[in-house]
């Protein structure tokens, strides 16, 4: 069963390589669309010479330090929105603002603030991941069930207790949604702010691979990009799966 | 109890324009941190002089533009992989590991292969837009209920019927937000290409600002931006909702799934 599954994957891969292959120098010039072996070769190249360390280990400290900060403030913010109906309606227009300008078009009014630096970036991932965060928890506590607030008042629960043991828990599955969502924008915002201004880093690798027109590193980046995304996001997802299980029956896939 | 609440709405709004502007104050550098006043100047002289107009409408065509083939192709690209195993088993692996590369990311990559001009700008688009239509679409069409096609089958549907009657109702909420998230995902990829290179459009009036030394028009980009996205949202919001009011109960607008 698995076995199988393995082997369709491998073969769709396969066949997208194939593809890739038939269509660089034929359809693309080779210039742009480089063949998969020669960008394998310049992956292994990178790795010998320690230079895809630097920019892989450069964008995930930025996105480790934004995603946690932007997660928890997120959180806290999303909390206190949905809390109350008034606190919802105060919290709205700011928000409903903000979550309508994407990460990219921040890169410069950051850059004006922090400068170049790594404060900027951490800020801006931050940025990312906070406006996802709000939305989703706040979304979750005010989707509490109203008959579960009342049947813990019923026992005489206090509002500490009711928070901590009915509300959290029924907007558990909306957090963790929002955490998977924030990851992906937690990238977005990486490769803008890394492809306008850093010295290193997976934005900044694709960034200058055109400016000193070498396709490799560029698909060198896109390979690092897809395969970092896939697994930290199937590391989240079965962390969220061993999370939310006590807390939801049926949240979809 | 509708006023109560409008003016609690107003009333924020207001606060947040004054802790603006008492930054601008705190922060003692209006080159940093323009007042508000002096982004509504700026503001009504770009619309004054047709520049906001220029830019709006070049952002505005390549939205509409990018949207729109993105949409066809990933609703039709969607429903194959939701209809068919073959496809599902085919492409979903490649397209989970290209869902990952950003679109900002593909940027250099459209500028390669289209060129400078409008091309580029709508490859990118249609980039941004097509996957999460394809996910979702996908996801619809092949959650149609079993039962709901076996019914049909009993009383003698064909497989136009099925299809049309059945499984394109069935996947129509997916489908629309599908939508709804793609076209968040294209102001983003239009202003990422316009930043990296274009000679007009919002994402440019940004970054041009930036390289000038013009924070005010800057601000007065984001603000833009910010204004777009808040109106089209609401519209497509509105738009949606009349078209899907017959399929289900309610939309939870806030949550989606990319």
């Amino acid at each position: 069963m698995n076995l199988a599954k393995i082997g369709r994957i491998s073969l769709s891969m396969l066949l997208v390589i194939g593809v890739w292959w038939a269509s660089s120098g034929t359809i693309f010039s080779e210039m742009i669309v480089p063949k998969p072996w020669d960008v394998m070769k310049q992956f292994v190249d990178m790795i010998e010479s320690k230079e895809l360390f630097v920019h892989i280990t450069a964008s995930f400290r930025r996105i480790s330090v934004g995603y946690v900060l932007g997660c928890t403030i997120g959180l806290v913010l999303g909390m206190v929105m949905g809390a109350t109906r008034v606190t919802r309606d105060i919290l709205t227009p700011p928000i409903e603002f903000f979550r309508n300008i994407p990460p990219v078009a921040m890169v410069p009014v950051v850059i004006s603030f922090f400068g170049i630096g790594e404060l900027g970036k951490y800020f801006l991932i931050s940025y990312a991941t906070t406006i996802v965060m709000i939305l989703n928890t706040a979304a979750g506590v005010s989707a509490t069930p109203r008959i579960r607030v009342r049947a813990a008042q019923c026992l005489g629960a206090d509002q500490w207790s009711i928070f901590l043991r009915v509300v959290l828990p029924s907007a558990w599955p909306y957090i963790l949604i929002g955490l998977r969502i924030a990851l992906g924008f937690a990238f977005t915002g990486i490769v803008a702010s890394e492809m306008l201004a850093a010295q290193e880093g997976i934005g900044f690798l694709i960034m200058q691979s055109t400016n000193i027109l070498e396709p490799l590193d560029m698909f060198v980046g896109f390979v690092l990009l897809g395969g970092f995304g896939l697994l930290t996001d199937q590391t989240l997802r079965a962390v969220i799966g061993k999370l939310a299980r006590r807390h939801m029956v049926a949240i979809g896939r | 109890m509708k006023y109560q609440r409008l003016s609690i709405l107003a009333l924020s709004a207001a606060a947040f324009i004054g802790v603006w502007w008492i930054s601008t104050y705190v922060y003692f550098n209006p080159k940093i941190v323009v007042p508000p006043n002096l982004v509504a100047e700026t503001l009504w002289e770009i619309t004054r002089n047709g520049e906001l107009f220029e830019h709006v409408w070049a952002s505005a065509r390549r939205v509409v533009v990018g949207y729109v083939i993105g949409a066809v192709f990933g609703i039709g690209l969607g429903t194959i992989i939701g209809l068919y195993r073959i496809a599902e088993e085919l492409l979903e692996p490649p397209l989970q590991f290209v869902r990952n590369i950003t679109p900002v990311a593909i940027v250099p990559l459209a500028i390669n292969l289209f060129g400078l001009d409008e091309g580029s700008k709508y490859a990118v688009i249609v980039y941004s837009t097509i996957i999460p239509i394809i996910f979702n679409t996908a996801g619809g069409v092949g959650g149609t209920p079993q039962i709901r096609i076996r019914a049909a089958m009993c009383l003698g549907a064909g497989q136009a019927d099925i299809f049309f009657r059945i499984v394109v109702p069935s996947a129509w909420p997916f489908i629309v937000t599908g939508l709804r998230i793609a076209l968040g995902f294209a102001f983003m990829g239009v202003v990422a290409a316009e930043m990296i290179a274009a000679d007009e459009g919002v994402g440019f009036m940004i970054m041009q600002s930036r390289n000038m030394f013009l924070p005010a028009q800057m601000f007065a980009g984001i603000f833009l931006l910010g204004m777009i996205g808040v109106g089209t949202d609401r519209l497509i919001r509105f738009a949606l909702d009349r078209l899907m009011s017959r399929y289900m109960m309610t939309l939870n607008s806030d949550v989606g799934v990319t």
